[in-house]
This record gives structure tokens, C-alpha cells and sequence, in this order.
């Protein structure tokens, strides 16, 4: 794949009236391509850095149009489920089985973006960020992975007075997550889990980075918030948020923590892009159980906020 | 929210289970006044018919009831208004027996009833305002009728309606003082001059209508005093004689308290409803004008809050009972016995501070508690309407029955201002019906238009050079798609179609106007409406002080996407060849081309998604057509009124189904015979980009120039909602939407039994727009499993 430039980048999606990530109403720009690979993660269309194909069984008719048209001849069928098969390996996201499908059966997740054409769209919100100060959010896949890319945006949107999000992983050199949180009102930053083994297993990355560069990011006065996904018996577990409540309490500058309940929203994502969901089967956490949690981190002084 | 006592609790359940009737009474009288005075003026006719009916109608207390004051023999039962027309009523009875094996707006007409109106029909055939309509309309007009371009059946059918008449001049004068004034104008006349006696007949009309009102009240306080005579309860019968007192004073005097200002103003709204059958008669700005009774009366401990919230809710109940019968015909227009009783809260005053008073709370609880259709509830945001009352505004809208709808007084009133209204007046605007404007008690009626131009029809005949395919009539003949050598030269056809067909629906304005002056004038109505009396004219004959009409238009967001996909994939591209477009047209779109053509077409920009390319088409489209219409004048031009002209609107009811089920398919990828698209809303379900796309696209339209409304509907799930935060959020939402200009929007918040419905039937909810993760969707586009999901939480947060 040759290489992008800094000024552009590879977006999934650019969503208005978002209300969860960051204050007021935000538009949140995805950015494609993730170092992590998170269990759970409900937006595995983010995980690889270029475009790739959704492809919709309940729509397919097995017309075998996408077949003929292939020029990698990267789709084959699958007669006993009537549906067809794409090699992803082989698969180019050239399009021509988009263009061919004649009930819409197959789309492109991720676009080429330039900067000016993130800006037009995050511009278009500007008076809806006025009231509740809302205003840009950039996430992910991980924003820090094309942070040159990053960097540009929020410098623009800054120009234009508009509020800065960014939500990572943390999982970036301390160079680069010091450079872009200088050009950032609000970061969303993830604990998964404490231990580091754990972590590994979970996420295919250590967490001593993420938790450096959390606290270097508390040293560092951005106003940021902590978000845990909690994943039903994943690390949902009493010992697992009280060595988290242990980490925070060596932060001075943290006041907010969001519990993000595990769902099953992106279970679909994984189909259209005929993937496994490897915790497909979970069930979401139990009320109790995000009580509790709640509870544990409460008693710190933290405020936290379910959903976030 | 619920109601405020058991009483109103039972009087709601009551009208809610009463079977839509159809009552003769009224017919009776008119008819029987019509017989015997055909040689007097037509005002007086008019006077008599209502004065005895009035006197002499059914009235009924029902047990618990504290204002009183009925339209017809039982709730919920329509009078017949033969005057305006009664071919639809013999065909309705001779084809189906009775007005129950209607598909919808079912009435029920008592058996033994039905022979007496058959005879009365009779009488009327080849009198009514129908009648004379049809024979003064030019064949042109009717032809262009045929087609569907235009429709103005509801007026050839009915009265006016769409008013708000000087209801704070009856509190303050009672109608003794305006008989008065009328007595005083009679006095004054010179019966040597010429008109002074069609001018004598109109007043002494007045006063017969003002006299028989305050009789018809009377009549009511001896019913009262009846019931409390037999009444075995002492707080009931209690009740009775407040309720007689009360009678015995309003209308006809100064209203001296609270109770009395709510029957006062329920007697008069109800008696308009009486004299006519129009819809949308409106009761203005309610909380502005009761409050100093209110006031007063906490003030000197005559009222409680909470009975004060009881009279407002037996005042809800009273407005939901009044009904109308239309023909089927019309009735897709309005689905679902609509009758548009506006209530109009919040605002400014005239020197331009926030006009919120406790009676603003107390209205829309009140009207949260009752939860019925009727008032229709609207708020006038500004920039500085208080936080607090954003917020109960939305706590009402988060119960999900659609109100209250917010009007933005930020472009109303530079919009009315730039009419020539007065700054005072302007400032005092109150909506009438849906997302009309007047000022109140001195505007005519209609400041909607009567006729609906169907501008997706007249799109669809461009494409074809002017004929309609599916009457084959041909009334302009243009260059059709594939005659056109460029985009501009296609839009230029099309704005040939617009410019007669704008005309058209002129003159079928014009013949409903003209023999509704002649025909039916309201006599009670125009007597409360400045300058009428004055100026010794009813309202149609340009009494009023203001009076300025919308003409009406369907389909706009189709017409932009048509134009978008045409000029794109047509002209720019050129992807796809006229011959081909207008084949998959008549296909609608079913062949395997036809298919591949639809997905292009589909493809194409959509307004609605803040995507200049096809919401500057949009805008094109609509200065075309306001470009048009201020060329007109309506029948009151030059005849008193400031005005007297034509402006655009996008009011269209639920115009936008009937008026789809006429048009094939279109180059926007729409099927053939499916609803157009509403008001100034995007086309269902191709808004992709959320709320806040939607709000910039509809912003982009020369708002301020459509003086008559510009109407927008938003889905939304009810956990868009949920929460404090998410509550600011919409909050944050609204007072954008007054920053961004926009005339009006109105949300419904559906619950998990409405996306229930949608999985049953999708194609029904294309509009549905969910949250899904942080963000939203069109339900209907997501897949099973979500839906499931997103359903499971919706009834979680229930609990």
C-alpha cells in the first residue's frame, strides 16, 4: 500500500450529533487502523489501517455479479449457504463489486481523507458547538497511530476556535501523545486492564506505556478523563478495579472516570466483514455488577459516569 | 405527568371512549332558517341559522364537568354543514350505508337519523358553496384538479377556519361591549349611501349572533341550576351553581375571575366552531391573556394552583370533543380527525423580554397530563427563553405524543415585520393550526392558502414535456427530458411548469374565496375580528386588519433530489441517458435495469444532509417558486387589509400521501404512488447524517420568505433523551435550531412498541432515526440483531 501523507489519512466514518465523547455535540471523526487488538472491540473496522469491505448476507441475493466483475478474482461462492465468499487477503477494496452489486449488498469502510476534507465536515457543526461547548472528537481505531495526520486537525480546528477531543489508547511513544494532547481541550484515554500480562493477552499490547503516559498526562494539566470498557468477566472482577482505583489514586489531577459497559452493537460489524467475534457470545454486565464497580472507584472522589 | 384529580381522570376516559358521531341537529335548523328567509340578505340568514340553532340545539352537563358548552348532541360527534356541500355526503350514504366502512376517520350516523338527512340533502343540492365552486371553475383549473398538480377540495367543502379571533377583547368588554360597538357603527350609518345597507344588514347580523351566544349561555346556567336542583351530592351541586354563575356572566360580561375567563374563552372558541365547519380555529396566546385572571385570583386566594390546572384540563377535554366530519376524499389530507386547536405559549412580550408566566408551566403540564391531541401545543422559543422552561418543554416532548412544537420567534417576526405588521403586533404573533402565524384577532383567515400544489407532480410532468402519464391530460406542453440539451435548459422547463401551475392554484384559491364570501360568511367570527365591524365587512370582504395567505407546496425535498440525480447523473456525468431514466420511470423502476437505475439514483445527493450540492437545488427551487407567488394578490387586495397578498408556506398536512399516491415514479428513486416528502422535511429515510445535517440543510431555504410556515419533523428514540446530560444536549439542539433561523420543528419520540411496528413494517418507518452507539441511525436500515439489541434497550431504561 503506499504511503499517505501527512496531510491526509484513512477515515471510517465522520458522525454528527454525537453526545457521548466529550461535552456538548460533537462530531466524531473515526480514524482507521488500530496497534491493539482489543477482545471485545465493538469497531473492528477500525483495526486494520486500509479500506476494507462490508459485505451484507441479509442483503445478497447470490446474483454472482461481484464474482464476474473481481479483477483479483477475490470472491468466490458459497452454494450451500447461497451467499459468496470474499478472500480477504487477496482483496484489493478496488470497488468494482460495489459498483456491481445490484441491492447494495456490499459497501467500503474507510475512505481517503485529506485535512481540508475532515475540516469541511467537522465546520459544518460550528453552530451547534456553540451552546454546551461542544466541538471536534477524534477517535478510533487509534488517533495516535497517524498523529502527523491528527496533529493537522486539531490545529486546524483550533484556528477555528473549535474544542478539541482526542480518545486513544494510549499506546504511543510519550513524544507523540505530549505533542498532540498540547493541541488538545479534552482526552479520553482507556485502562483496560492492570495487569500486564493480562493486558497482553486481552489487547496483544503490554499496558506499562498506556499507564506511563497516563501519568504524564496528569502531570501534564490537559483536562482528561479515564474510560473503562468493563467486560463481562473479562475485567469486571472486584481485584481488577481496585488495582485500577490504586493507579488512579496516584493521580492528582484526575476528577472524572467513565464505566463503559460491554454491548453487543458491534457484533454485526463483525459479520460484514466476515470476521470472527471472538466474545461474540457475551453477555452484557450485569447492573450489580457495574454498581459495584461504580462504587469502588467512587470512593475515591472520582466522579464517574456510566455510559459516559 | 398525570391528570390533576379522579374527575378529569374520568371525563378523559369518557371522551376517549365515545365513538365518533354524526349529529343532524344543526343541519336541521339551518336548513328549516334557509327555507323560510330566502329572500333576506345572506348575512342574516346566517345570523338567524346560527341564533336558532344556538337556541335550540341539545346541551348536556356531563357528571363531574366544570366547563361547560357543547358543538353537537354527545362528544365526539360531528354537526353536518350542509351549506357547503352535500353531493359527498348522499354518495358516502348511498355507497356504503353509513360513515363507519370508512378506511379511517370513521363516523358513526344514528339509524333512525338518516332518512331526515337525506331529505335535507334535498334541499340543498345545487345550493351549496360546492355547487357554485364547481360551476365558476375554469376547465383548465379543473383539469389541472384531475391531474392532482393542484387540489382544493377542502374549501370548496368547508369554511375557513384558521383563526384566532380578539379573545382578550371578550374577557375585557364581554360581548355586551361589542354588541355595543356594533349598535354604535348602525347608529352611525347614513342609509343614503351607497353600501350603508348591505353594511346595516352585516351589523344587525352581529348582534343577532352576539345575543343568541350569550343566550346559548344562559341556557346552560338554567341546565345547571336544574341538575343542582335534583343533584343529591352538596359538592356537586355546588359545582352546578358555580357553574350556573358563570353562565349567567360570560360571555356577555367582562370575565371577573379565572373560571369564568376559561368558559368565556371555551364559549366563544366553541361557538366559531358551530357557525362553520373550517378547521384550525386557534386559541392564540393563551398564557398571555389569561394570566392577569390568574393572577388575581392567587393573589386574593379565590383559586388554587391545582384547581386552576383542573380547569385547564377540562378545557383540553372540551377542545378534544369538538370534531368534523370531511368527505374521504379530503380526508387523507388530514388524517385522523384532526382539528388543529393551537395553543400558543411562551414567546415575547412587545417590548421583547421573555413572556414565560407560571401559566406557561401550568399550560403544558396540564396538557402533558391530558395527553390527547387536541390543543396542539406550541412554544415560541426566542434567544431567551429561560433555561427552566427548555427543559420542561422537553421533559413534555420526552413522554412522547409529539408535543409541544417549537416555533422560533427569531425568524417569525423579522418575517412578519418584513410584511408590513406593526413591531407590537409582530411581537404578539400566535400560531394558528400547525405552523401558521397571525396576529391575533386582527389577521384573516387562511393565513395558509387553500389550494396544494403538488410540486413533485408538476416535476414528473416536466420529465415527460408537460403531460401527465398517468391521465395522459396535457395542459402546458414544454421540452421533455430527452428534448433538453443541458441541465439548465431542463430547469428551465420546469420553472415554465411551476409558473402555470403557481397560477392555477391561484385561481382555484380565487373560486373558493369568491363563493365563500358570497356563500357562507361567519358572522359570530368576523364580529371579533378588527376591523370588521368597523369597517361594516366580514372577514372574507376584507374586514380584518392584516391579511396575507400562503399558497402551499408538497414535495420539495423531492423536487431537489430529482434535480440533483437528473443534473449529476443526466448532465455531469452522464451515466445515465434520459431515455433510459424515463424507461425505469414508467417500470417503476421493477426491471433488472430499472433496478441498477434506481441504486444510481438513489445514490445522488439528498437533501437533507447538509450537502450543498443538492440543498442549493433545494434552494433554487423554492425562490423559484416564491419568486412566483408574490406576484399574486388575493381577493382582499385593495379592500382594506394590510396585505392582501400571497407568500410561500410549506403547512401541507398529511397532504404529502394523497398527494404521492397521484405521482409515478420519480428521478429522486422514489417508487410510484408513495408518499412525497413532508413540508420542508427530507424525503423519508434519506437523511443519513443525523439531526444536526437535517437542521443546516432545512436553514439553507430563504426561511424568512415563507412567511405561511416552513414545516420540519424529526424521529427520535426516546434515549436520545435519557439522562440529564443527554436532556442539555437537546436542549443545546433547540436553541440552535432558533440560532440557525429555522420557523419550526416538532419531534416524536417513539418508544420500543413503535420500532416493534417498524421491524413488522419497514418501509412505514424509513424516517425512524435511533441512537446506536454514540451516534444515530435509521432503525430500519439496521440489521436484525441491533434492532433487537437497540429494542431491549429501550424497554430496559422503561423500567
Amino acid at each position: 500500500m503506499r504511503e499517505l501523507k501527512k496531510t491526509s489519512g484513512i477515515i471510517c466514518e465522520i458522525e454528527r450529533y454525537a453526545l457521548n465523547d466529550g461535552p456538548g455535540i460533537r462530531t466524531l471523526v473515526f480514524f482507521k487502523g488500530c496497534p491493539l487488538r482489543c477482545k471485545w472491540c465493538s469497531n473492528p473496522e477500525t483495526h486494520n489501517f486500509h479500506p476494507e469491505l462490508y459485505y451484507y448476507t441479509h442483503k445478497c441475493t447470490f446474483c454472482g455479479k461481484c464474482i464476474a466483475v473481481c479483477p483479483y478474482h477475490a470472491i468466490r461462492a458459497d452454494y450451500s449457504r447461497q451467499k459468496v465468499i470474499t478472500d480477504r487477503n487477496i482483496c484489493r477494496t478496488c470497488g468494482e463489486c460495489i459498483k456491481a452489486c445490484p441491492t447494495g449488498a456490499r459497501s467500503a469502510v474507510g475512505m481517503e481523507m485529506t485535512v481540508e476534507q475532515v475540516m469541511e465536515e467537522v465546520k459544518k457543526d460550528i453552530p451547534f458547538y456553540l451552546r454546551g461547548g461542544g466541538g471536534v472528537t477524534l477517535s478510533g481505531g487509534e488517533v495516535l497511530s497517524r498523529f502527523e495526520f491528527a496533529l493537522e486537525i486539531l490545529k486546524k480546528s483550533r484556528e477555528e476556535f473549535i474544542d478539541t477531543a482526542v480518545e486513544t489508547s494510549g499506546y504511543a511513544p510519550w513524544d507523540v501523545v505530549k505533542e498532540v494532547i498540547s493541541y488538545t481541550d479534552h482526552v479520553l484515554i482507556d485502562i483496560k486492564h492492570m495487569d500486564p500480562l493480562r493486558h497482553r493477552e486481552l489487547t496483544g499490547v503490554e499496558n506499562k506505556l498506556i499507564l506511563d503516559n497516563i501519568k504524564k498526562i496528569d502531570r501534564s494539566k490537559v483536562h482528561y478523563i479515564i474510560r473503562i470498557p468493563l467486560i463481562t468477566g473479562i475485567n469486571d472482577d472486584e481485584s481488577n478495579i481496585k488495582a485500577i482505583k490504586e493507579f488512579t489514586n496516584g493521580l492528582k489531577n484526575l476528577r472524572e472516570v467513565h464505566l463503559l459497559p460491554y454491548h453487543t452493537l458491534g457484533k454485526s460489524k463483525y459479520e460484514y466483514l466476515e470476521r470472527i467475534y471472538e466474545l461474540g457470545h457475551l453477555v452484557k454486565p450485569h447492573k450489580e455488577k457495574i454498581y459495584e464497580a461504580a462504587q469502588i472507584l467512587k470512593d475515591s472522589g472520582l466522579n464517574v459516569v456510566v455510559g459516559g | 405527568m398525570n391528570v390533576s384529580s379522579i374527575r378529569v381522570k374520568k371525563l378523559r376516559e369518557d371522551v376517549l371512549s365515545r365513538v365518533p358521531g354524526v349529529c343532524i341537529e344543526r343541519a336541521r335548523f339551518y336548513t328549516e332558517v334557509y327555507r323560510e328567509n330566502e329572500a333576506l340578505p345572506v348575512y342574516l340568514k346566517r345570523a338567524i341559522a346560527l341564533q336558532r340553532t344556538l337556541e335550540n340545539m341539545s346541551i348536556y352537563i356531563l357528571d363531574g364537568e366544570l366547563i361547560v358548552g357543547n358543538q353537537a348532541c354527545a362528544p365526539r360527534t360531528a354537526p353536518v354543514f350542509p351549506e357547503y356541500a352535500v353531493e359527498w355526503i348522499e354518495k358516502e350514504l348511498e355507497e356504503k350505508g353509513n360513515f363507519d366502512k370508512r378506511a379511517g376517520d370513521v363516523f358513526h350516523l344514528p339509524e333512525e337519523h338518516k332518512e331526515e338527512l337525506l331529505e335535507i340533502i334535498k334541499f340543498w343540492k345545487g345550493k351549496t358553496l360546492y355547487d357554485h365552486c364547481m360551476a365558476s371553475m375554469p376547465e383548465e383549473v379543473k383539469t389541472a384538479s384531475i391531474i392532482k398538480a393542484i387540489h382544493g377540495d377542502g374549501n370548496m367543502t368547508s369554511g375557513d377556519g384558521h383563526i384566532v379571533v380578539d379573545y382578550e377583547k371578550v374577557l375585557k368588554l364581554g360581548l355586551k361591549g361589542v354588541i355595543k360597538e356594533a349598535e354604535e357603527a348602525l347608529s352611525a350609518l347614513d342609509l343614503s349611501e351607497n353600501d350603508a345597507l348591505r353594511k346595516k344588514a352585516f351589523l344587525e347580523s352581529i348582534i343577532i349572533t352576539l345575543r343568541s351566544a350569550i343566550k346559548f349561555a344562559q341556557r346552560f346556567a338554567n341546565l345547571a341550576e336544574d341538575l343542582a336542583r335534583g343533584e343529591r351530592n352538596p359538592v356537586r351541586a355546588g359545582e352546578l351553581m358555580q357553574i350556573a354563575r358563570n353562565c349567567r356572566r360570560v360571555p356577555e360580561y367582562p370575565a371577573s375571575s379565572f373560571y369564568e375567563a376559561v368558559q368565556s374563552v371555551w364559549f366563544v372558541h366553541l361557538i366559531q366552531q358551530i357557525e362553520s365547519n373550517g378547521h384550525s380555529v386557534s386559541l392564540g396566546r393563551l398564557d398571555k391573556y389569561l394570566y392577569p385572571y390568574y393572577e388575581y385570583d392567587i393573589k386574593n386566594n379565590v383559586i388554587t394552583r391545582d384547581f386552576a390546572m383542573e380547569l385547564l384540563e377540562c378545557l383540553w377535554i372540551k377542545l378534544f370533543s369538538i370534531i368534523k366530519i370531511r368527505p374521504t376524499s379530503h380526508s387523507g389530507y388530514g388524517a385522523g380527525y384532526p382539528t388543529y386547536q393551537n395553543v400558543t405559549i411562551g414567546g415575547q412580550t412587545k417590548e421583547g423580554r421573555d413572556a414565560v408566566n407560571v401559566l406557561s408551566y401550568l399550560i403544558l403540564e396540564s396538557v402533558a397530563g391530558t395527553r390527547l391531541t387536541q390543543p396542539n401545543l406550541s412554544v415560541r422559543l426566542h434567544a431567551n427563553t429561560p433555561e427552566r422552561f427548555l427543559q420542561k418543554c422537553i421533559e413534555v416532548l420526552k413522554m412522547g405524543f409529539g408535543m409541544p412544537a417549537f416555533k422560533n420567534d427569531e425568524v417569525i417576526i423579522p418575517s412578519l415585520l418584513s410584511r408590513g405588521v406593526s413591531h407590537d403586533d409582530a411581537y404578539n404573533y400566535s400560531m394558528v393550526g400547525c405552523i401558521e402565524v397571525a396576529v391575533p384577532g386582527k389577521w384573516g383567515y387562511r393565513c395558509t392558502g387553500m389550494s396544494f400544489l403538488n410540486m413533485i407532480k408538476v416535476l414528473e410532468m416536466t420529465v415527460y414535456g408537460g403531460k401527465d402519464p398517468r391521465t395522459g391530460h396535457c395542459l402546458l406542453h414544454t421540452k421533455s427530458l430527452t428534448e433538453v440539451q443541458s441541465f439548465e435548459e431542463f430547469w428551465e422547463q420546469w420553472e415554465k411548469q411551476m409558473q402555470y401551475y403557481t397560477k392555477l392554484s391561484i385561481v382555484l384559491d380565487h373560486v373558493a374565496d369568491t363563493n365563500l364570501e358570497k356563500l357562507v360568511p361567519d358572522i359570530f367570527t368576523s364580529a371579533l375580528v378588527n376591523d370588521c365591524i368597523k369597517r361594516g365587512k366580514t372577514v372574507k370582504e376584507g374586514g380584518a386588519v392584516y391579511d396575507m395567505v400562503s399558497g402551499l407546496q408538497v414535495g420539495i425535498a423531492n423536487v431537489a433530489n430529482s434535480m440533483a440525480a437528473i443534473k449529476k447523473l443526466v448532465f455531469e456525468e452522464k451515466v445515465l441517458k434520459p431515455e433510459k431514466l424515463i424507461e425505469a420511470m414508467k417500470a417503476n423502476f421493477e426491471s433488472e435495469e430499472g433496478i441498477e437505475i434506481q441504486k444510481k439514483l438513489l445514490a445522488a445527493p439528498k437533501y437533507g444532509n447538509d450537502d450543498d450540492y443538492v440543498d442549493e437545488l433545494a434552494v433554487k427551487a423554492f425562490n423559484t417558486y416564491v419568486k412566483e407567488i408574490v406576484k399574486f394578490k388575493n381577493t382582499r387586495f385593495g379592500r382594506g387589509p394590510i396585505g392582501g397578498i400571497y407568500y410561500p408556506g410549506t403547512s401541507a398536512i398529511s397532504s404529502n400521501v394523497p398527494m404521492g399516491a397521484v405521482v409515478g415514479a420519480t428521478p429522486d428513486g422514489r417508487k410510484a404512488w408513495t408518499p412525497a416528502a413532508e413540508g420542508a422535511s427530507p424525503t423519508q429515510g434519506t437523511d443519513k447524517k443525523g439531526p444536526t445535517a437535517v437542521l443546516k440543510s432545512v436553514s439553507k431555504l430563504p426561511t424568512i420568505l415563507i412567511t405561511g410556515g416552513n414545516l420540519l419533523n424529526q424521529k427520535f428514540s426516546p434515549d436520545l433523551l435519557e439522562g440529564k446530560e443527554r436532556m442539555e444536549r437537546f436542549a443545546d439542539l433547540l436553541r440552535t435550531f432558533v440560532a440557525l433561523k429555522l420557523w419550526h420543528i416538532q419531534f416524536n419520540i417513539v418508544s420500543s412498541e413503535v420500532l416493534r411496528a417498524a421491524q413488522r413494517e419497514p418501509e412505514k418507518y424509513r424516517d425512524l432515526i435511533v441512537r446506536v452507539a454514540g451516534y444515530c441511525a435509521q432503525f430500519v436500515t439496521l440489521d436484525p440483531t441491533t434492532q433487537e439489541d437497540i429494542i431491549s434497550r429501550t424497554e430496559q431504561k422503561a423500567v
